[in-house]
């Protein structure tokens, strides 16, 4: 069962110019999917399209096998939920537990829950001390989570990132990356996450890559990297093990394409020191 | 001369309920003609610190000594716009700072602030553009209406018109696509080397720190943890755990493959290096 | 900037602070429009009294509500000179020269600073004891009514919490833009007229460009979290009337008809 399926989809911020091109692709419903591309190519666009931020032009969305109309993106915003970049714009009450309320009484949950939903959310991401706190008093990190709780409490399996870590500090960003993995893992949700990490790619399921609004390739990571002067042509980054690689390689050394350090150092180690 | 801090405390809304202490007795000497990298994790007193150097914030304790001039806790000090005018000071998320009309008036804005005729103002204007590659395609376009990474350009551009001979830069390549960061890291480099530019950058990114800086400042709690240069604090594993930082790619690597019975020099930093290495190893 | 105290909220534990906020904005508006009855000198001693127990109760401390006077100083100098020089009725007091200071001006000015810092006062003591959100929360159930009539009740509410929330977000936003011009030499504090107004423009423009983008940012986040202006919700926090808030709504009532009396009896 595919959690999102999008067909032939356009979009135009200026009747111009496609800022998404004649995009298709299918999510697996329980998959990590990664979708990458410089800034400018459309990933976001993408994303907001998803929800009904957008409307789009021309083409399909279905989530969970719903078609996306105008009718109910009240419906569908209660399938898919989406973290954005910016940890202060997306902090909407005055408290993060106000703020996890916010969904809950958008989607009209009975108020004798409430408090029960949101305390089991805000202890899913670790927030429970800090639910009386204002957001001045929270690091970006942890403002993350809690727009992470705020979205899940509306009991949702699909999940976009939209950079969600971009800009957090290398605590913050480790801290909702192992968050955003342990969710995956241990409540089965679908996540999209649109990246610059090219370390998180190369963990996740499948990988869109998105360039001038249309989808130049898509794939598991090892297929995806297998073109990697391709994705150097479009201004992205590849892992350093396929960078050692590439340089080992120059110097007549071959080993095979692992993406995992580890096995790579043992490659490297046996190629090198044995007699 | 040089950048010097003296026993320098610095206190945000002292005597108020919400006052805190930002610096804790620092003591720092930033040599001259280098590019170096601050770093510690958010709220150690990174960007307190580098505000010091252009007198936007002033050391409740202590003196900061900035080119030729000296800054005292406590005294009035006049010559603040002529050290604006030598130390640039380039602020996180700086495409915010733009508010006029055109990119070439944007970038003017500065020079003419510290006394440039529209000429000359116009033609460094020109100049600081063309060094972080914007052409005149873009002088006329309203700063507005660029991408992200070409109004960060612009607003640094509109720095280096002011011929700073100390350049600032507070986490310049955030939220930027990785080949976005990487262009404007070389660029501070090139500044440096070519320009003889004494660069300070604020930074979490670790391989930025590998590949472009000289030196290291650690900052912890407002207060110097270390100061070092870089290849030493990248050799140094006791180091980088000291300054509690996940270390560049390349170094986690050399560290697999020396627990791993391979004894990889310290001085190799770079993957050419390491491969160059490898492949002598192998023919021995 | 950021060391204003006038309207600003004090997280303590009190009577005050424990009260719904309807019954605290109805309280000061009794009181409020107790402060415009001219009810002379004993009437505003009774009402000081009341006002600054309930300071004590509320346990703030009174260097605090005076700080929040501090803005309000310039326009009481302001009113006295005025006062001076147009009123000319009453006992002259003092001649300097050609000009004569009468009686009625010191009074009249004595009796709008006596109102002045009176209403600070009580509006202290209401922000000060009641959380932004609660505040909203209040306006919104006391404009109810309204909502017959078509009014976007809670929208206003809404609007009112959106901007409560993201003010210490936009001074950290102007701090931050206001550093980064000085940087490229505009001077905030001295400089020409024009040289003023271009730094004035120089942090405005940026601050609505960063406006917009937050609004932007923030419509999506709460889109996307399935808010539609005008739709049904169901509110999370109710407010509930215990015995404390029939208490002030009662108190304050009394003051405003015993003020009513006084006014018609010295009359």
């Amino acid at each position: 069962m595919n959690a999102v399926e999008v067909r032939n989809l356009y979009y135009s911020y200026d009747r111009k110019k496609y800022a998404v091109n004649d995009v298709s692709f299918d999510i697996p419903a329980g998959s990590y999917t990664t979708i990458i591309g410089h800034n400018g190519s459309g990933k976001s666009t993408i994303a907001k399209l998803l929800l009904g931020l957008l409307e789009k032009e021309k083409g399909e969305i279905r989530i969970e096998g719903l078609d996306l109309t105008l009718e109910n993106l009240s419906e569908i915003r209660n399938k898919i939920g989406i973290v954005f970049q910016n940890p202060d714009n997306q902090f909407i009450g005055s408290t993060v537990r106000d703020d996890i309320a916010f969904g809950l009484e958008n989607h009209c949950f009975p108020q004798n829950e409430m408090d029960a939903i949101i305390e089991e959310y805000a202890a899913k991401v670790g927030m429970t001390r800090f639910l009386d706190s204002e957001p001045t008093k929270l690091s970006g990190g942890q403002k993350q989570r809690v727009a992470i709780a705020s979205v899940l409490a509306m009991k949702l399996n699909i999940l976009v990132f939209d950079e969600a870590t971009s800009m957090l500090d290398p605590t913050g960003r480790r801290d909702i990356n192992n968050l955003i993995n342990e969710l995956h893992r241990d409540q089965n949700l679908t996540v999209i996450s649109i990246t610059h990490d090219i370390e998180e790619v190369a963990q996740s399921d499948n990988v869109i890559v998105v360039d001038k609004g249309r989808i130049a390739l898509a794939g598991t990571p090892k297929e995806i990297f297998r073109h990697q002067y391709e994705l150097i042509g479009m201004k992205l980054d590849i892992p350093f093990i396929y960078k050692i690689r590439n340089a080992l390689k120059a110097k007549g050394l071959k080993v095979s394409d692992t993406l995992d350090m580890e096995r790579m150092a043992d490659e490297v180690c046996q190629y090198v020191l044995k007699k | 001369m040089s950048i010097r801090f003296e026993k320098v405390d610095f206190e945000y809304s002292p005597n108020t309920p919400f006052a805190h202490l930002a610096l804790k007795d620092v003591d720092l000497e930033i040599p001259m003609g280098k590019v170096t990298a601050i770093i510690g994790a958010t709220g150690s007193g990174k960007t307190t610190l580098v505000q010091h150097l252009n007198a936007l914030l002033m050391p409740t304790k202590g003196t900061v000594e900035v080119l030729d001039h000296r800054i005292e806790a406590g005294k009035k000090y006049a010559r603040i716009k002529d050290l604006r005018h030598k130390v640039g000071l380039v602020f996180q998320f700086s495409e915010y700072q733009l508010f006029e009309e055109t990119v070439l008036k944007d970038v003017a804005f500065g020079p003419k602030n510290f006394g440039a005729s529209e000429e000359e103002a116009n033609e460094k204007a020109k100049r600081a553009l063309t060094t972080v590659g914007l052409d005149e395609h873009y002088y006329e376009r309203s700063p507005l209406e660029l991408s992200g990474g070409q109004k960060r350009r612009t607003a640094i551009a509109g720095i280096l018109a002011m011929g700073p001979e100390i350049l600032i830069l507070d986490e310049p390549a955030a939220g930027l696509d990785p080949q976005g960061a990487a262009q404007m890291m070389s660029l501070f480099r090139r500044l440096n080397t070519e320009k003889g530019i004494t660069v300070l950058i604020v930074t979490h990114n670790m391989e930025h720190v590998l590949e472009y800086c000289d030196e290291v400042v650690v900052l912890d709690e407002g207060q110097v943890l270390m100061h070092t240069d870089m290849k030493t604090f990248f050799e140094n594993e006791e180091y980088m755990e000291r300054a509690n930082i996940n270390p560049p790619a390349i170094v986690r690597f050399k560290a697999l493959l020396r627990s791993r019975g391979l004894d990889v020099p310290s001085d190799i930093l770079s993957i050419e290096d390491l491969a160059g290495f490898l492949s002598r190893r192998k023919k021995k | 900037m950021k060391n204003v105290t006038l309207g600003r909220y004090i997280p303590l534990d009190s009577f005050f602070h424990r009260l719904d906020p309807r019954s605290k904005i109805i309280g000061m508006f009794a009181i409020l429009i107790a402060v415009f009855i001219p009810s002379g000198w004993i009437g505003y001693a009774i009402i000081g009294a009341v006002i600054l127990s309930c300071i004590f109760i509320a346990k703030l401390q009174i260097d605090f509500v005076i700080k929040a006077m501090k803005p309000m100083l310039m326009m009481m100098v302001f009113l006295f000179v005025i006062n001076v020089l147009v009123i000319k009725t009453g006992e002259p007091l003092i001649t300097i020269g050609k000009f004569t200071v009468y009686l009625d001006a010191i009074t009249q000015t004595a009796y709008i600073v006596v109102r002045l810092v009176l209403m600070i006062m009580i509006t202290t003591l209401l922000t000060a004891t009641t959380k932004p959100m609660d505040m909203t929360l209040g306006i919104e159930d006391l404009l109810m009514p309204l909502e017959k009539l078509k009014v976007p009740t809670h929208d206003i509410a809404m609007m009112i919490s959106l901007a409560l929330r993201f003010i210490p977000t936009l001074i950290d936003e102007a701090d931050r833009i206001l550093k980064a011009q000085a940087s490229r030499g505009v001077d905030f504090e001295n400089g020409k007229l024009g040289e003023k107004i271009t730094a004035i423009v120089s942090l405005i423009v940026p601050m609505f460009v960063s406006c917009f983008q937050r609004a932007d940012d923030l419509a999506d986040a709460m889109e996307a979290r399935g808010y539609v202006v005008g739709a049904k919700r169901i509110r999370y926090k109710t407010l509930k009337f215990h015995a404390g808030d029939y208490v002030v709504i009662i108190v304050s009532n009394l003051i405003l008809v015993g003020m009513i009396l006084l006014w018609v009896y010295v009359k």
